[in-house]
Formats: C-alpha cells, sequence, structure tokens
C-alpha cells in the first residue's frame, strides 16, 4: 500500500491544457524534473504535498525510467520538451505558457499536459 | 567575437523527425537518455555571451544567421545546453524557446561536425 497523496495542477492565467491529477504510487513514485538550475519549486511542491521524491533528472536518470515517473515538471519553450514525456505516457507539467507545438504535437492532450504551471497552481486533490 | 564553439558527439536516433521540418534540437552531453534520443548532442563548454539577432551560427557545411529569438532561448542554452534552431527564415516572433534562423543551406550533420556561435 503507498500512502502517497494525490495533487491537482491547474494551467497557469496563460497557460494551456489540464487540470492533471497527479497520484503518485509505488511504481511511479518519481517527480521527475528536468529543468535548468536543479529541483525547481513546482517540483519540490508537488514532491512535498504528494510524500513522492523529487528527482533531478539532468543528474541521472531514476532507475525504470517512464514507467518510475509519476509525472515530469518542465522549463520547455515550446518545441521538444513539451512533446517527448506526453509521447512516453508522462504526465507533463511547463512552467512556461506554451501550447501544442513542434513535431511530437499530435501526443500533447488537455488530460496529459498543463503549462503556466508555478507553485500558485497545486493544490492539495 | 565567438561565443560558443563545441563538438556534436551523438546525433539522437529520432533527430530526424525534427530535422526533416527544419528544426535543430541541440542538448549537452548531460541530457537525460529520453531527451538525447531526439537531439544533437554536444560537449558541453561554457557560453561566453548571449545569442541575439544577427548572432551567426555555423553548424557543419551551413552558415545561419539568427533573425527572431524568444525570451528563453538563451536560459535554456546556458541552463542545459538546449538550443533549438527553426530553419525557416521567418521573422516572426520566435516562441519563447526557439531561435529562428535564415540559412545558406540546410545542414548535412555528423558525429564530430562543429558548432560555432559568433556575435
Amino acid at each position: 500500500m503507498s500512502n502517497y497523496k494525490k495533487v491537482k495542477v491547474q494551467a497557469g492565467p496563460s497557460g494551456w491544457g489540464g487540470p492533471l491529477e497527479i497520484q503518485p504510487t509505488d511504481e511511479k513514485k518519481y517527480i521527475v524534473c528536468i529543468t535548468g538550475g536543479g529541483i525547481h519549486p513546482v517540483a519540490q511542491k508537488i514532491a512535498d504535498l504528494t510524500g513522492a521524491e523529487a528527482f533531478d533528472g539532468f543528474k541521472s536518470s531514476p532507475e525504470g525510467s517512464f514507467k518510475a515517473m509519476a509525472c515530469a515538471v518542465i522549463d520547455c519553450g515550446g518545441t521538444a520538451r513539451i512533446g517527448v514525456y506526453p509521447m512516453k505516457g508522462v504526465p507533463t507539467i511547463d512552467i512556461h505558457d506554451t501550447t501544442p507545438a513542434g513535431p511530437l504535437a499530435q501526443f500533447i492532450k488537455e488530460e496529459n499536459f498543463v503549462s503556466g504551471v508555478s507553485e500558485d497552481q497545486i493544490t492539495e486533490a | 567575437m565567438q561565443i560558443y564553439s563545441s563538438e556534436i558527439v551523438k546525433i539522437g536516433e529520432q533527430a530526424n523527425l525534427f530535422l526533416d521540418e527544419g528544426i535543430v534540437v541541440f542538448f549537452g552531453d548531460n541530457a537525460p537518455e529520453e531527451l538525447q534520443d531526439f537531439a544533437l548532442i554536444h560537449k558541453l563548454v561554457p557560453i561566453t555571451g548571449d545569442i541575439e539577432v544577427g548572432t551567426k551560427i555555423n553548424l557543419s557545411d551551413s552558415n545561419m544567421e539568427v533573425v527572431s529569438i524568444g525570451p528563453v532561448a538563451n536560459e535554456n542554452f546556458k541552463n542545459l545546453g538546449h538550443l533549438v534552431l527553426k530553419l525557416d527564415s521567418s521573422t516572426d516572433e520566435a516562441q519563447l524557446g526557439d531561435v529562428r534562423c535564415k540559412y545558406d543551406k540546410k545542414p548535412d550533420i555528423k558525429i564530430g561536425d562543429t558548432l560555432r556561435i559568433i556575435n
């Protein structure tokens, strides 16, 4: 039995997509942060509220790769990372105000992607 | 003045998804495996300036010049070695992380080629 709590992540005022509900499990227990400068406050808040572990994706890869990710937090400018994680089935949270674009746009849906997110858009569900 | 010079050390298996649409995606050699699949990987070295409109970019056999740049492009390049070049010569406002370029020819990229950025 996992003791992880669920959080709701909404789009920011100029963002797109969502809301997403992030529910970590024993199998998907990492809040993976793929941003510059270590763990972003958005990833840290999701980790703190859910009880899951924030993981710096630029330092190493979590054991289990995509299958172990409860969600991915990115600072994508709208072309590349925005599509990679949705394509792999990972709920994706962009801190920038992006909308689906790039060659992988077809994989980006309101059900798996939310953008413009700051700490204010993360609440207990 | 040259602000960046590095070598392409890997070409991701799916980088062509982007290259076919005239989009060149770079990540540094510290990027997670799942991102390296979609990108050109360069050996990370310090960048000594900002990319601006008019900056010249030499990649493999191609000469490019920046016509528009998104507001987070420099930050992403400095922090992550992540750079997105759009080869469409458009002067429309670039997306947040994009660097739009005009170019003489589309690059034919091989491992060992160089990426040079000159202001």
